[in-house]
C-alpha cells in the first residue's frame, strides 16, 4: 500500500485493508509531565537549601581576670599582622624582630608559613600537646576579606589556638622599618 | 469447549496517580519556600571553604565604606523590635503606618534619632535616601542598642556578621568589640559564600 500506515502497527497486518473507524483513546500518556514534574521538585528542593547562607563560626575569647591569664610560651607563637595589597607580615615569638612578608598564595604563601612554623615545633621536640599559637592581628589598611581568608586558613591548617589581637605599636613601627624594631613589646 | 483465552496485560501504567502526588509536592515545595528578599545592603562576601548553615539569625552588614545596617529576618520580628524601641523613645510617636513601614525594611542603617522621620517616607523616598550606617562609636555606639532589644525579642537568635570583602577591618574589629564587650556574645557567626578558593590561587599565581 502506498499510504502511511502511522496509527496501526507492523502487527495488525491482518485486518488487511478493510477500513475501520479509529477509535481515539480517551487516555493520554502522562509520563513525561510526571518527569517534569519531578524535576521541578529537585529544582526547588536544591535551591531552597542551598540558599541558605554559608557561615562561618568565630567565637571571640570572654574577658579573663590578669590573674587567670595564662602565659603562652613564647616558641609557639605565631604573629600574622594583615597589611595593606594582601600582604601579611609575620613573626615568631613574642618579639617584632625579623619581620617577613608573605601572601595568601597557594604555594609558598602563609599556609606554608603555618606549616613550617608547625614542623619546627615538632622537630624541637616539645611535649606533642603543645601546639602552635597564631596571633592574628591587622594594620589599618587590611581588607575584611583578608580576616576571613586567614579564618579560613586555620581551619585548613588545623590550628586550633588562634586569637585576633589588636596591633601593637612596635609592629607597626617595625613593618615601617621594613623588618625590624629591636624593642621588646611593652605587655 | 471454548478456546482458552491469554489475557494481555497492558505493559502501559496508569501515570495518573504518580502525577498526582508528584504535582502535590510541588506545589507543597512552592508554597513552603521563600522568595530571597532583595538585598537592602549590596555586600560582596569574602568567600571561605566553611559549610555551616545558619538559618535563624540577625545580621549586621557592614557595606564597602564602612556604613553598618542591622537586620532581622522576619517581618514580625523586626515589628516586636520596633514595639521594644518604642519603650525607651516614647517621644517617637509612631502611627500605624510608620510601624507598618518598619516591619517591611529588611534591614536598615539611620541613626535612632532620624526613626520617625525616616518611617514616614514613602518607597520613593526610602530607595532615595543614603542611609549613613549605624554608629559603632565605642561610647554612645547605637548598634549596641538595636542588638540588645532584638535579643530581647529573640534570644536564642544568633549573630551574624555580614561584611564586605573590601570593607576595612578596623570597622568589622570595632563591631566586634561593641559586641564581645557590651553586650556578651561571644559567638559571632561570619557570612561568606561558598569557597573563594579559585580566586585565591589565581592571585597569588
Amino acid at each position: 500500500m502506498a499510504e502511511m500506515n502511522t496509527s496501526e502497527s507492523g502487527g495488525k497486518k491482518k485486518h488487511g485493508g478493510k477500513k475501520r473507524s479509529k477509535k481515539m483513546s480517551t487516555k493520554v500518556d502522562l509520563t513525561p509531565m510526571v518527569d517534569l514534574a519531578f524535576l521541578l521538585i529537585t529544582f526547588f528542593m536544591l535551591t531552597t537549601t542551598l540558599n541558605k547562607p554559608n557561615a562561618m563560626g568565630l567565637v571571640m575569647p570572654k574577658k579573663v581576670e590578669d590573674e587567670v591569664k595564662e602565659k603562652v610560651k613564647e616558641y609557639l607563637v605565631l604573629n600574622l599582622i594583615l597589611d595593606k595589597d594582601n600582604q601579611i607580615q609575620y613573626y615568631e615569638g613574642m618579639t617584632a624582630i625579623g619581620l617577613k612578608t608573605t601572601t595568601f598564595s597557594k604555594e609558598k604563601g602563609v599556609r606554608d608559613v603555618i606549616y613550617a612554623k608547625m614542623n619546627k615545633i615538632r622537630k624541637e621536640k616539645h611535649p606533642a600537646e603543645e601546639k602552635i599559637i597564631v596571633l592574628i592581628k591587622n594594620t589599618d589598611e587590611a581588607k575584611y576579606n583578608n580576616l576571613v581568608d586567614i579564618l579560613d586558613e586555620m581551619s585548613v591548617t588545623g590550628v586550633k589556638t588562634y586569637a585576633i589581637q589588636d596591633v601593637q605599636k612596635v609592629e607597626l613601627q617595625a613593618i615601617k622599618n621594613g623588618g625590624s624594631a629591636d624593642i621588646v613589646p611593652e605587655k | 469447549m471454548p478456546k482458552a483465552k491469554i489475557t494481555r496485560k497492558s505493559t502501559s501504567i496508569d501515570m495518573t496517580a504518580m502525577c498526582d502526588v508528584s504535582f502535590l509536592l510541588l506545589t507543597f515545595f512552592m508554597l513552603t519556600s521563600k522568595f530571597k528578599p532583595p538585598e537592602a545592603v549590596p555586600v560582596d562576601l569574602p568567600g571561605s571553604r566553611s559549610q555551616i548553615k545558619i538559618d535563624d539569625m540577625m545580621t549586621i552588614s557592614v557595606n564597602r565604606d564602612g556604613n553598618v545596617f542591622f537586620g532581622m529576618p522576619t517581618g514580625s520580628d523586626r515589628a516586636a523590635l520596633l514595639e521594644n524601641m518604642i519603650k525607651f523613645h516614647p517621644e517617637w510617636n509612631l502611627s500605624p503606618a510608620q510601624k507598618k513601614n518598619f516591619e517591611v525594611i529588611e534591614s536598615f542603617g539611620f541613626p535612632i534619632a532620624a526613626t520617625p522621620q525616616v518611617l514616614n517616607f514613602n518607597e520613593d523616598q526610602y530607595k532615595n535616601y543614603k542611609q549613613p550606617g549605624i554608629s559603632i562609636d565605642s561610647t554612645k555606639g547605637e548598634l549596641v542598642e538595636w542588638v540588645r532589644q532584638a535579643q530581647h525579642v529573640n534570644p536564642k537568635m544568633r549573630v551574624a556578621i555580614k561584611g564586605d570583602r573590601n570593607s576595612n577591618v578596623t570597622v568589622f574589629r570595632q563591631v566586634i568589640y561593641n559586641l564581645t564587650e557590651k553586650l556578651n556574645i561571644h559567638n559571632l557567626n561570619l557570612i561568606t559564600t561558598l569557597s573563594g578558593t579559585s580566586e585565591k590561587g589565581a592571585a597569588g599565581k
